[in-house]
């Protein structure tokens, strides 16, 4: 063999060149579907192709001529263009598959399936709708794994809910119409007929921060798209409450714009000329909000929302505590007393001073408490999402001799070190509070109680306290959470998606691949390795040729 | 022959899964990801740049045509030409580190007629830093917005065509002492 001369034929070069041609017109022409156009890399390997077959009909026009008629052609040619195919046809195969967007949970618990309450929602998916995640090259990570959630909403859809991610650094005006304010935020609006998204069905998924509830979080904001509009809030004006409108520390407004962001209608309500005019609260209505009235509910007022509970409705009330002669739901008003005996709830005449379970004074109370099995508190643990309240109002409870129909109970207590403050007078005025044996009320004392009519579906929430709403305090800590799970479950936003414990990880899955490490073993897989095999065959045969 | 139907088989069955492909693709996309964007580190915006190369410094807002600048006089020292009073050579100092150290974490590339103004340069930015080394070279860095998350600041780097991400702390810094400049 030494000493031996290579003698490299025109047939050789014609083998190689069509080879190299009939691979790089292959990777070619999957790159050209792939990029959706001509790229550098694309035309590049296009015109490599072209040119090699090219030469190989130049150096062998007969043995191309015999390829392409099919009469004579080299059994090892063919061979090889037969081995190319098979390796783009893998190829091709393994990109429909990735874009297919197929999903499989071979675990054994099923983490990283979605719940039946998920899939319920998605069934009424109809039209389009755009998940768009805003994530910088810092939260990359994030993206990946928010993306395997994701994926499980656009594959039970069949693709009706796409998936969209944007860099915010790179599109700040993008993000800036959206509202980012941090990284890893998502939105959730319907996409046009033009494929772009319908800013005006837009809407943030609020994530619980504590990452347990993931799954509930994304299913509920589309719930909330596909309600959007279909439920009306209504906030009575007519009994000196907090306004909606007003933007100060002190008002409500920004409570309004939540509940609007969510998908509902919100409408003004004039609840005293309703009772003057022996007028009913309109039926659209899903919930009546009472932010704080400052008088006491006359008669015909209170027969207009008892109508209107008889009828299925929800009432939402907060209750401060007051210092003027005839202050909302005083304890022996007609109005609490209403409560008392249809629903089993009532507001008590004092206030709440917790040492233990505050914060800036004794009367700034801190939820202690929780009750979890309830829609309203779930979401409300005192550990991580603590809710706080400024001057509230004990609340009682009739669960012994609960009326008929009615079933009722506590969703946030004061400490066992709390106690309600009777003598408001004293309080009012010189702003000192102790505890008399006796006379206050000891602790715990219930902040938040909710009662529901079985029968007519009449729903109340109650609430000793307004300020955990207003603008100044709604966003702290845990304060939202129980106005929108409050209003969620008395809008009848929370049946619509009533989850059983959330069952999808947000932890790392158990394998994680980003995608880059993704396409090297498509790399790998689909094209290396055969190609080495290609290689050998090639290098085999020209050994065995030569002999 | 039978190679010849093989052969066959094969490209007829490519064609159809490249047909398949191309019009999956040109249905909507269920992911569409705006940029590959790969982790990122920081590094120095003037990575040979010394302290002792550094001549002068100027830090100018373009909206309250604020300026101040510090000098190197002869002895070393730094100076304040524009500003009377005594000048903290302490505070000087450690803007001309800041110049040394000034950290970016990601460059973007900006294409020609790319609008800049929503990264703040409307055409010119919030804060226009200019360094001057002691061999005559200078650079100019232009800042503009705070990025959306608020984690730092679009930057222009002399005549170069990325948009470069500024660490926000740095900036800060030099933002908060063109507005109170250590000058007692």
């Amino acid at each position: 063999m030494r000493g031996q001369r290579i003698v490299i034929t025109r047939a050789h070069i014609g083998l190689v060149t069509s080879i190299i041609g009939g691979a790089a017109l292959m990777i070619g022409v999957i790159g050209l579907i792939w990029q959706g156009g001509f790229t550098f890399y694309v035309a590049l390997t296009l015109a490599i192709g072209i040119f090699c077959i090219a030469a190989w009909a130049i150096v062998t026009p007969q043995e191309f001529a015999g390829f392409i008629t099919g009469r004579q052609a080299r059994r090892s040619t063919v061979a090889i263009f037969s081995t190319i195919l098979l390796i783009g046809v893998v190829a091709l195969v393994y990109l429909i598959l990735q874009r297919a967007a197929l999903s499989l949970d071979m675990t054994v618990a099923q983490r990283f399936t979605l719940s039946p309450e998920t899939e319920a929602v998605l069934q009424r998916v109809q039209r389009p709708i755009r998940i768009t995640g805003f994530y910088t090259a810092r939260s990359l990570d994030q993206r990946e794994i928010d993306d395997e959630f994701f994926r499980l909403y656009t594959s039970d859809t069949n693709g009706l809910i796409q998936r969209t991610y944007v860099n915010p650094d790179e599109q700040p005006a993008l993000a800036q119409r959206y509202g980012v304010t941090a990284d890893g935020q998502d939105f959730i609006a319907y996409i046009n007929p033009d494929g772009s998204t319908d800013l005006t069905t837009l809407a943030y998924i609020p994530r619980d921060t504590s990452g347990d509830n993931q799954e509930r979080d994304v299913t509920q904001a589309i719930s909330r798209l596909l309600l959007a509009g279909s439920l009306s809030v209504y906030f009575d004006t007519s009994l000196g409450e907090r306004d909606t409108a007003d933007t100060t520390q002190q008002g409500i407004s920004g409570i309004n714009a939540g509940v609007r962001e969510s998908g509902l209608n919100t409408y003004p309500l004039n609840l005293v000329n309703l009772a003057q005019t022996n007028g009913d609260i309109p039926p659209n209505a899903a919930t009546v909000v009472l932010v704080r009235p400052t008088t006491d509910l006359s008669d015909a007022e209170i027969a207009v929302l008892d109508r209107y509970l008889k009828k299925g409705g929800s009432l939402f009330i907060m209750a401060d505590v007051l210092f003027n002669d005839s202050p909302f739901l005083k304890q022996n008003g007609d109005f609490n007393n209403y409560l008392w005996n249809n629903y089993g709830i009532r507001a008590l005449d004092a206030a709440v001073v917790d040492p233990a379970s505050s914060s800036q004074t004794a009367l700034n109370v801190v939820s202690a408490y929780v009750f979890p099995q309830t829609d309203i508190g779930a979401r409300l643990d005192p550990t991580k999402n603590p809710t706080m309240f400024s001057l509230a109002r004990p609340l009682d409870v009739n669960t012994k001799t609960t009326p008929a129909n009615v079933a009722n109970g506590e969703v946030i207590l004061s400490s066992d070190q709390s106690y309600g403050e009777t003598d408001l007078k004293t309080l009012g005025e010189t702003n000192t509070y102790h505890y008399d044996q006796g006379k206050d009320l000891p602790g715990p004392l219930p902040l938040v109680v909710w009662a529901s009519n079985k029968q007519t579906q009449a729903k109340i929430v109650l609430i000793g306290d307004s300020d955990f709403v207003s603008n100044g305090s709604v966003s702290i800590q845990g304060n939202g959470v129980l106005f929108t799970d409050s209003m969620a479950w008395l809008s009848g936003l929370g049946q619509q998606i009533a989850f059983a414990p959330q069952m999808y990880g947000v932890g790392v899955p158990l394998m994680f691949v980003s995608s880059q490490t993704l396409d090297l073993i498509t790399f790998l897989t689909t094209i290396l390795l055969p190609g080495v095999v290609l290689v050998m065959g090639l290098g085999i045969w020209l050994r065995r040729s030569r002999r | 022959m039978k190679n010849i139907r093989t052969l066959l088989i094969f490209a007829m069955i490519f064609v159809v899964l490249a047909l398949l492909l191309y019009v999956q693709s040109k249905q909507a996309p269920s992911v569409i990801v705006a940029t590959p964007t790969v982790g990122q580190s920081v590094a120095q915006l003037f990575p040979d740049l010394t302290l002792d190369e550094i001549q002068a410094v100027q830090l100018n807002s373009p909206e309250t045509g604020k300026t101040f600048t510090i000098s190197r006089a002869a002895d070393g020292s730094w100076t304040a030409p524009i500003n009377p009073g005594k000048l903290s050579q302490i505070a000087s100092n450690d803007i001309a580190k800041t110049m040394v150290l000034l950290p970016f974490s990601q460059t973007m590339m900006l294409k020609p007629g790319d609008d800049k103004s929503s990264y703040g340069f409307t055409p010119k930015g919030v804060l226009q830093i200019e360094i001057i080394l002691t061999n005559g070279v200078s650079h100019a860095v232009e800042i503009g917005y705070r990025t959306p998350t608020q984690d730092g600041y679009y930057a222009l780097v002399d005549d170069l065509p990325n948009l470069y991400l500024m660490e926000r702390p740095a900036i800060d810094y030099l933002i908060s002492t063109l507005r109170s400049p250590p000058v007692a």
